[in-house]
């Protein structure tokens, strides 16, 4: 009996093609919006958690615990000491790849009778310039060459101070006994990042002169740790950590893996959250669009339900019939859905969208992002797993739709479906 | 009868008296501090005790001045700020720093950061009783005793919405006409700086303030002590020593 309701509703289905197909196309393209959305939020994610790690945090960072707490106001007098013997050392533990010392402070910087207030960040012009993406942001002029008196300034700082590419820099600041210091820089590059906030407030200059206008000796705020593995991060920390507790006891170090980055715990979150709603709205909208196209589906038979139901239909047969019916066109249509979303997802994961077209340049270079989230271009992440179960969404969508009409269908008499003709 | 109008006469005249005092208006009170304060030159060594948090840092200084709107500092110790020069004309702040062998003229909001690391910025260097008479309006709130010693206590409210400190509460002890306490608001009613002389040395017959206390309450347990360890009034500075050519000098 039930093969004969499977067969009867797969020929029932195509009775109509015209309705038929208006439904599959409203499902299809539901799904792939589905597909499409979930992988572009994935893309997002993946790709501003590599940013962060890549410009920010490494994979493993590295810090004093007092600087740690107080990160927000760079407290500069706590670092991470005698790096000239620990780095090697720290090097050679296995899974590291490059370790990349950081110098952060404040500076007031003076050109002619322009002050500006802005944050100096010193760095080994190797290997930070390549691995951290510096190098590839200067967009005039050229990068640190060696340890020499030069500095790559932000274009939206430069702009401000009024300078340009072989001006003269003052930079002073107050060292971590408090004593003030004071050294000119000549400047090598402009660079810009994206990040408008790097762009307006940042400079870089080499670590050694840093670590002069500081007078830390061989100290630096962070270590960055980056790893051949990121998802061996953990057990690389631990050691890491464990090979400092023996060489720097006196020292109140953390080790930070990027999955337990303060930072990253409570931005992606926090973004998560964002795009949980933005996904619960899509999803809302495409369920709503499924159910009322299945709803009108069915409802637009009540005549012909009442017809079979005179002619002797059980009504738990109607009820199986309807509901395999859905089960055909949501199953047929999901799956289409799913390989066009697909498709569009795997193809932008190749080649990108550049978000900075889509929302024009000038909006761009106005946001005023803390961070740089991502990139100009990005790519979508397609998962199985987003496939799987966006197909199974609309399948599933395409049965509650049926629901209420099959019961109502159930306790209908044929007397009144006839009478009601369409009205419903 | 006659008892009662003599005592009353007596309170009278004793109240007239004190209302003579108490008629000084706010900006009387400054110009007396003013006379006080106020020499053709002054030659001073003066010590800066820096604390912040459990750390203090010393750091020694000469002063040259003439008059209210010249001052040129050098600072001798520690090592790294040793001939670092401030040059104060008027309102304009020039730093020489011997590192990088270079003058830095302040300006505009920079010169409300802290100097050399200490609870005092540029301005509160800077600062003169005549831009108190012109941005600030004043009243006298009362006496009041602070710590034994009678007090006129004023309050200033800048007529300029800018102004770093919007209002200020002066203690100025009655007899001496030296300014004691001084709490620095914010337009928020923040409470920014407070300022506390802990001496007075006589010096030749002058009433000078020779320690104070500077604590900037937006910085974490952070104070800074002024210690003048020696100061000499009215001796020749030459002309030249106020120039930006000096300053470049070793």
């Amino acid at each position: 009996m039930t093969t004969n309701i499977f067969g009867f509703a797969w020929k029932n289905i195509w009775r109509n093609k015209r309705r038929t197909l208006f439904t599959l196309v409203a499902i299809a393209f539901g799904i792939m919006s589905v597909v499409f959305a979930k992988s572009y939020i994935a893309g997002v994610m993946t790709s501003s958690t590599e940013a962060i790690i890549k410009t920010q945090i490494g994979h493993i960072k590295i810090a004093n615990e007092e600087f740690l707490r107080l990160e927000r106001i760079m407290p500069k007098e706590h670092m991470v000491t005698e790096l000239d013997r620990l780095k090697t050392g720290m090097e050679n533990i296995p899974g590291v790849e490059t370790l990349v010392e950081r110098i952060r402070f404040n500076v007031l910087l003076n050109h002619e009778d322009i002050n500006e207030a802005a944050l100096v960040i010193g760095i080994e012009p190797q290997p930070a310039g390549d691995i951290m993406g510096i190098k590839k942001s200067v967009i005039e002029g050229s990068y640190l060459k060696d340890d020499s008196l030069s500095l790559v300034i932000g274009k939206q700082l430069a702009e401000k101070l009024k300078v340009g590419v072989d001006d003269e820099l003052l930079l002073v600041t107050t060292d971590i006994n408090y004593s003030t210091y004071a050294l000119p820089f000549k400047i090598v590059g402009l660079s810009e990042t994206g990040d408008s906030g790097a762009d307006k407030h940042q400079l870089y200059i080499p670590l050694t002169k840093a670590r002069e206008m500081m007078d830390c000796g061989f100290g630096a705020h962070e270590v960055l740790v980056y790893v051949k593995n990121p998802e061996l991060a953990i057990e690389t920390a631990a050691q890491i950590s464990s090979y400092l507790a023996k060489e720097a006891p006196n020292q109140p170090l953390k080790v930070v893996p990027w999955q337990q980055n303060e930072f990253i715990k409570s931005f992606i979150p926090m973004i998560d959250t964002v795009y949980d709603k933005i996904l619960g709205i899509i999803f809302l909208i495409v369920a709503l669009v499924i159910l009322n196209t299945m709803l009108m589906t069915v409802m637009e038979r009540y005549h012909e339900i009442g017809v079979i139901k005179a002619m002797g239909f059980k009504n738990s047969e109607i009820f199986s019939l309807i509901m395999a019916e859905a089960f055909y066109i949501g199953t047929i249509g999901s799956l289409l859905g799913g390989i066009m979303g697909g498709t569009l997802a795997a193809i932008v994961e190749k080649t990108g969208i550049d978000i900075t077209k889509m929302m024009g340049e000038e909006i761009w270079n106005k946001l005023d992002m803390p961070i740089p989230m991502f990139g100009r271009i990005l790519y979508t992440d397609l998962t199985l797993e987003n496939l799987i179960g966006s197909i199974l969404f609309g399948i599933m969508v395409a049965l509650l739709a049926v629901l209420y009409p099959a019961f109502k269908s159930m306790k209908m008499k044929p007397v009144e479906a006839f009478r009601s003709e369409l009205k419903v | 009868m006659k008892r009662t109008i003599i005592i009353s006469l007596a309170l009278l005249s004793i109240s007239l008296g004190l209302r003579a005092q108490e008629n000084l208006s706010a900006f009387d009170i400054l110009e007396k501090i003013d006379k006080n304060m106020v020499f053709d030159t002054a030659y001073s060594e003066t010590d800066m005790n820096i604390t912040i948090k459990n750390r203090t840092i010393t750091k020694s200084l000469t002063a040259y001045s003439q008059g209210n709107s010249r001052s040129l500092l050098v600072f001798l110790s520690p090592a790294r700020d040793k001939g670092t020069k401030i040059l104060k004309i008027e309102d304009i702040v020039k730093v020489y720093y011997p590192s990088a062998e270079r003058v830095m003229r302040l300006s505009g909001h920079m010169l409300r950061r802290s100097m050399m690391g200490s609870d005092f910025s540029y301005e509160d260097m800077t600062e003169r009783s005549k831009k108190m008479r012109e941005e600030y309006e004043g009243k006298v709130l009362g006496i009041e005793d602070l710590n034994g010693i009678s007090c006129f206590l004023l309050e200033l409210t800048s007529k300029l919405p800018k102004q770093t400190y919007f209002t200020r509460k002066i203690w100025v002890d009655k007899d001496k006409f030296i300014g004691i306490k001084e709490e620095l608001y914010a337009k928020s009613g923040k409470l920014l700086k407070v300022m506390y002389v802990t001496d007075i040395q006589s010096i030749k017959g002058r009433s000078y303030p020779t320690r104070m206390v500077m604590e900037d309450k937006l910085r974490k347990n952070s104070r800074t002590e002024m210690i003048i360890k020696k100061i000499q009034f009215d001796i020749p500075i030459p002309e030249n020593t106020f120039s930006e050519r000096n300053l470049l000098k070793k």
